[in-house]
């Protein structure tokens, strides 16, 4: 049933995600193209612009997609539909979870894309890519690569995580019916709150750590609230889905 | 067995709105069944419920002994009052989706009625008219080879034509295996093709008895005896 | 497209009624088959557990009989039943007249006259 699942979500949504991502490759290569009899520095700047704002299309627009799709299947136009599949409703978040994740990552991509057709230069790949260096050196020269991976993995963890969070405050709407809106506005302040309080006490305890070994076994505490705190929200969304389903 | 059976099914909705009150039913296969009720009697929510769009706040619902869930799910077709349909989807696209989710969906059976009915497939469900649109809903529904049919408000907005194609497609369609349960308030328009009628008074069973039953004891129709007991 | 019933009888003995009818009438031939179940109601848009009722109603009355084996009902060709059902049914109709004509002011005397003259016009 999961293969279904997926192999349906793929067909019925992949086509907005294309057009966002392929306009985000051919609206620069237009401009770029269109703006070839400018002045040098008004045709740079303005290429730079189209890029970033391109960029920052395709990654806000994506977002939004996932979500609207998201908040469609859980408490909109979707929902009966959904809710009639003789599906269990685990599979259908894997899915959605699954896509979220692929399409956040592809995002990325083609935003550095935009950014690198819009001035036909690659440097934004390749200044991306130095940047994950240094951040992996910054930490390499310090404690090796094992950080550096679990800390790639804690961010990939985090889109995931994210995804956990919208969804358990789609679940907590969900239960208050016709105030879903207000309570899961409130859901998710009230854990956003709670995330920049964690993340405060985290990173002041990571200032203060005597050394690389308490950093490690910091980071290492934190990805697995990382994980405990998603499985949490994954496990809260099912739960309310299944045992607590009220499609109105 | 019973293909639905309810023990003191109840749902409320905080203290104040308790939609349907300690109902309990048992429900054989190879019935038709009309449950009326004026709106807002708890009709919809009794369908919800075996559907698995609501849990229960009390008391137990299966269907064909199993909790309600993804395997009754799969032998259950809903129809919801609303539309189900993504808009954007073509008739032919969401008679091919049912067909991936539904093993018991026959195809052939949805394009001779999509045929009958003259709906072009190939159209997107939002350029249809209202009609049409709950005409495909209907068509999608009675396409599944299913236990048991919960059709809610099936016959409400469409045109008389439409209306007998409906019931004689309900009537062509049984067999003893299923049942269907018919979901309305314009009885005198179904009550020929009904074995049982269930009455809902303000979230409570008033009624479960048989057409013929009404008939004996009250010497009149069903929809004369419904408009009695829901007299304004 | 569907029959009409009356609201105060049961529909399965308005339709046990309708079939009488037609065999009286010769539109259901003595010896002959009988439209299966699903073919009635689907003609009369009328639950088939009603219509395997009305059957049942007839096969009990021996009018109706179904072949052994084959599950198809054919109309009994027992010249004494078929004779009985015309007199029931002729019975029936004699009744409602009488009873009609009564409320119309004819009594026995009265009724037996016109019958006559009738007849002469005729």
């Amino acid at each position: 049933m999961l293969r279904k699942v997926i192999k349906y979500d793929l067909k019925t949504r992949w086509l907005p995600f294309a057009l966002i991502f392929g306009f985000g490759v051919i609206i620069p290569i237009l401009f770029y193209a269109m703006t070839g009899n400018l002045d040098e520095d008004l045709r740079f700047t303005l290429r730079l612009l189209v890029g970033s704002l391109g960029s920052m299309v395709i990654v806000v627009g994506t977002f939004a997609l996932s979500l609207l799709w998201l908040d469609s299947d859980l408490n909109g136009k979707t929902s009966y539909l959904i809710s009639m599949l003789p599906v269990k409703f685990n599979n259908l978040l894997f899915s959605k979870t699954l896509f979220f994740f692929i399409t956040t990552l592809l995002s990325f991509f083609f935003a550095l894309l935009c950014m690198s057709l819009s001035i036909m230069n690659f440097t934004p790949f390749s200044e991306a890519y130095n940047f994950l260096e240094l951040i992996i050196q910054s930490i390499s020269s310090e404690a090796g690569y094992f950080i550096a991976v679990a800390l790639m993995i804690r961010s990939l963890l985090g889109i995931v995580s994210f995804y956990g969070f919208v969804c358990a405050g789609g679940a907590f709407g969900h239960l208050f019916g016709t105030k879903r809106k207000v309570a899961e506005a409130l859901f998710e302040i009230a854990v956003f709150l709670i995330y920049v309080l964690y993340s405060i006490i985290f990173n002041g305890l990571v200032e203060f750590s005597s050394s690389t070994a308490t950093e490690i076994v910091l980071y290492g505490v934190d990805t697995v609230v990382a994980i405990a705190v998603t499985v949490g929200f994954f496990h809260f969304t099912n739960w309310v889905f299944t045992k607590k389903i009220n499609v109105l | 067995m019973a293909i639905l059976e309810t023990v003191g099914l109840t749902k409320a909705y905080g203290k104040k709105k308790i939609a349907l009150d300690d109902v309990s039913l048992n429900i054989e296969s190879g019935k038709i069944i009309g449950l009326c009720g004026p709106n807002g009697s708890g009709k919809t929510t009794l369908i919800k419920l075996a559907a698995g769009l609501l849990t229960p706040t009390a008391g137990s619902i299966t269907i064909d002994g199993m909790n309600i869930g993804p395997d009754t799910k799969a032998v259950v077709s809903y129809l919801p009052d609303k539309t189900f349909v993504p808009e954007y989807m073509k008739v032919f696209a969401i008679i091919d989706f049912f067909r991936e989710f539904y093993a018991d969906f026959d195809m052939n059976a949805a394009y001779e009625m999509l045929k009958r009915l003259d709906i072009d497939g190939s159209e997107t469900f939002k350029t249809l008219s209202k009609g049409t649109q709950e005409k495909v809903q209907l068509v999608l529904i009675m396409s599944r080879k299913a236990k048991l049919y919960l059709l809610d408000e099936p016959i409400g907005g469409v045109d008389p034509a439409a209306r007998d194609y409906i019931l004689n497609t309900i009537i062509s369609n049984y067999n003893a295996d299923s049942s269907v349960i018919i979901s309305t308030h314009l009885i005198s328009d179904i009550e020929n093709t009904l074995d049982e009628v269930i009455f809902i008074k303000y979230g409570k069973l008033f009624l479960h008895s048989t057409s013929d039953e009404i008939r004996e004891t009250h010497g009149m129709s069903v929809d004369a005896y419904f408009r009695e007991v829901f007299k304004c | 497209m569907s029959w009409k019933f009356d609201d105060g009888t049961p529909i399965y003995l308005q339709i046990a009624e309708r079939i009488r009818t037609q065999i009286a009438s010769g539109e259901l031939p003595p010896g002959g088959k009988i439209p299966t179940v699903r073919e009635i109601a689907e003609t009369a848009g009328v639950n088939p557990n009603t219509v395997q009722r009305a059957l049942s109603e007839l096969e009990s009355s021996a009018l109706v009989a179904s072949e052994r084996g084959n599950g198809g009902r054919f109309v009994n060709d027992n010249p004494d039943i078929l004779n009985k059902l015309n007199h029931d049914l002729a019975r029936g109709a004699t009744v409602d007249y009488i009873a009609r004509m009564r409320k119309l002011g004819f009594d026995k005397a009265a009724l037996t006259n016109y019958l006559t003259e009738f007849k002469e016009e005729k």
